[in-house]
């Protein structure tokens, strides 16, 4: 997906984020924040996807021999930038 | 060939799902089912993204991870007291944000020198949001955890110090962003954290909640900007809603507050959150035993229950309520008063009451309790000390000027329940306990409320 695509999606997030809490009452307001601390925590796709092409001890605890170095190549939806891509 | 299209409408789904979540989240009655749907959403895109045909190198290490994380995750929430809440929330805020950071670390890495312009700006944006999140979640948990102290901690030309780093910060990014090198980002990296500490140190007691909002808000950027790194629509949408919401609510908590956020913020470099004490002085106080309380109350006409966080600390829920329940049954007018930051956080009380059954009628919120305090005989505060403190009206130094209080020195009488003189969480003296109608009981909320309540039934 090319940048102007992501950034029209991050501008409409941004929209939609701000409008769903815009009338929340003060009472809400904790469990709100929980709510949407425990929504970034969807980070945990973006673990996964760089332990899952990790190859040198820095990037991950554990060496995985006889791999060339990779090149960015374009993305897809919800890959990395890996080649090889979808002949997993 | 990119991830399978049913891959890519399921991610789309789980996004609808999220703000659904975040949209149930905003209501009473909803809320418990938001919860549920953002934990179906989070579940379906992480089963998902095994299946998308994605590379699984370290299968064993990244299963083992989750299957320690979550453990470690559902013992903390599950053990965790209601009243160490804000505390639990700040600490995962924190991982979140840590968690982000690395993640874009760990791209800068594979990325082998080689990418467009905004990959490296938004990795290096990545970083920094996520360390100042991590660095800064920290500190607010050890602020919150009383581990370290609660008053905003002023460091010599601090205000030099923090502007320097931030500077630093600036420049070391935009050369990572020039010529993409790994020590750069480590350089960064020990930046931004320095960041995060020296920005949440100064902020003080009162103001902590506010700050953990605005960590959460940037949490999310990190998330969104991490999405962008990983060309992953579902982490760029799940974050910037997350950034989005927690900025309005941030927003809202300091109008709720009536501080604006710079004010937050920047006060303790200029100097207006400075001040305040934390020794007990030994003012002549009024004090009265638990019998002389229950015959004010008892043949009261009116009385409003100020709960904040003593009472939630002694976990007297449940006592106070049956106070209320003895009282109502009197005839007597109860109401619960409750200040939009009693507890640690906006709505912690509410959340607090809710789990010792207390009507949500019952619960009066500020602006509409506020011009009852004049009508009412007796107020009984348990366990609340600067949310009903005149120095936020009357005196211009005081930290917590300006924040909107509830008006119990409007009533007829006071009785405060507390431990001791200790000031409160503001870390300044309250004037309203020294006034002649002002009666005290000291000793813990619990015991305390078990005596007014047995004095009560023997009336």
């Amino acid at each position: 997906m090319d940048g102007v695509a992501l950034l029209t999606i991050f501008i409409l997030s941004v929209f939609v984020g701000f409008e769903v809490v815009s009338k929340v009452s003060t009472v809400l307001h904790t469990p709100l924040m929980s709510g949407a601390n425990a929504i970034h925590g969807i980070v945990l796709l973006g673990g996964i996807i760089v332990t899952g092409v990790a190859e040198t001890p820095l990037e991950v605890n554990s060496r995985c021999p006889g791999r060339s170095p990779r090149r960015h190549q374009p993305r897809g939806w919800i890959r990395g930038d890996r080649p090889n891509a979808g002949n997993v | 060939m990119n991830t399978p299209t049913w891959a890519q409408l399921t991610n789309l789904a789980v996004a609808v799902l999220f703000i659904l979540s975040l949209k149930a989240l905003s209501s009473p009655k909803s809320a418990r089912l938001g919860t549920l749907i953002g934990a179906v959403g989070a579940l379906i895109a992480t089963v998902l993204l095994f299946f998308t045909g994605i590379e699984l190198d370290n299968l064993i290490i990244i299963v083992v991870m989750i299957v320690i994380g979550s453990a470690i995750g559902l013992v903390s929430a599950r053990r965790v007291k209601m009243t160490q809440m804000p505390q639990l929330v700040a600490l995962f805020n924190g991982v979140g944000g840590g968690a982000a950071g690395l993640v874009a670390v760990v791209e800068f890495l594979h990325a082998d020198g080689s990418g467009s312009f905004l990959f490296w700006l938004f990795t290096v944006v990545t970083v920094i949001i996520g360390s100042v999140a991590f660095s800064g979640s920290i500190v607010t948990y050890l602020k919150l955890q009383e581990i370290m102290t609660t008053r905003p901690v002023v460091i010599p030309a601090g205000k030099w110090v923090t502007m320097l780093v931030a500077a630093g910060t600036v420049g070391v990014a935009v050369w990572a962003i020039a010529t993409p090198e790994f020590w750069l980002i480590l350089l960064l990296l020990a930046l931004s954290l320095a960041f995060g500490v020296l920005f949440v140190l100064p902020v003080g007691g009162a103001d902590v909640p506010i700050v953990i909002s605005l960590l959460n808000a940037c949490t999310g950027l990190a998330v969104a900007a991490s999405g962008y790194v990983l060309n992953n629509v579902l982490l760029l949408i799940a974050g910037t809603l997350v950034g989005a919401s927690g900025t309005v609510l941030t927003s809202m908590m300091a109008k709720a507050m009536g501080r604006p956020l710079t004010a937050t913020l920047f006060g303790a470099f200029s100097g207006t959150t400075a001040g305040g004490t934390t020794e007990i002085t030994d003012r002549p106080v009024r004090s009265g035993s638990p019998s002389d309380i229950a015959i004010m109350l008892g043949y009261a006409g009116k009385v409003i229950l100020v709960p904040g966080y003593g009472l939630a600390v002694a976990q007297a829920q449940s006592t106070l309520r049956e106070l209320a329940d003895l009282l109502a049954a009197r005839g007597i007018d109860v109401d619960y008063a409750i200040h939009p930051v009693a507890g640690r956080m906006p709505g912690h009380m509410n959340v607090l009451l809710a789990e010792a059954s207390v009507p949500y009628e019952q619960l009066k919120e500020m602006d509409e309790i506020n011009p009852e305090f004049s009508s009412t005989d007796v107020v009984l505060v348990v366990g609340a000390n600067d949310v009903v403190n005149p120095a936020a009206r009357t005196d211009k130094s005081a930290p917590i000027y300006g924040m909107p209080i509830l008006d119990v020195d409007t009533a007829g009488q006071v009785v405060f329940l507390k431990r001791s003189m200790r000031p409160g969480f503001a870390g300044i003296e309250n004037e309203l306990l020294f006034d002649p109608k002002t009666t005290m009981l000291f000793g813990d909320a619990k015991e305390s409320l078990t005596k007014v309540v047995s004095s009560l039934k023997a009336l």
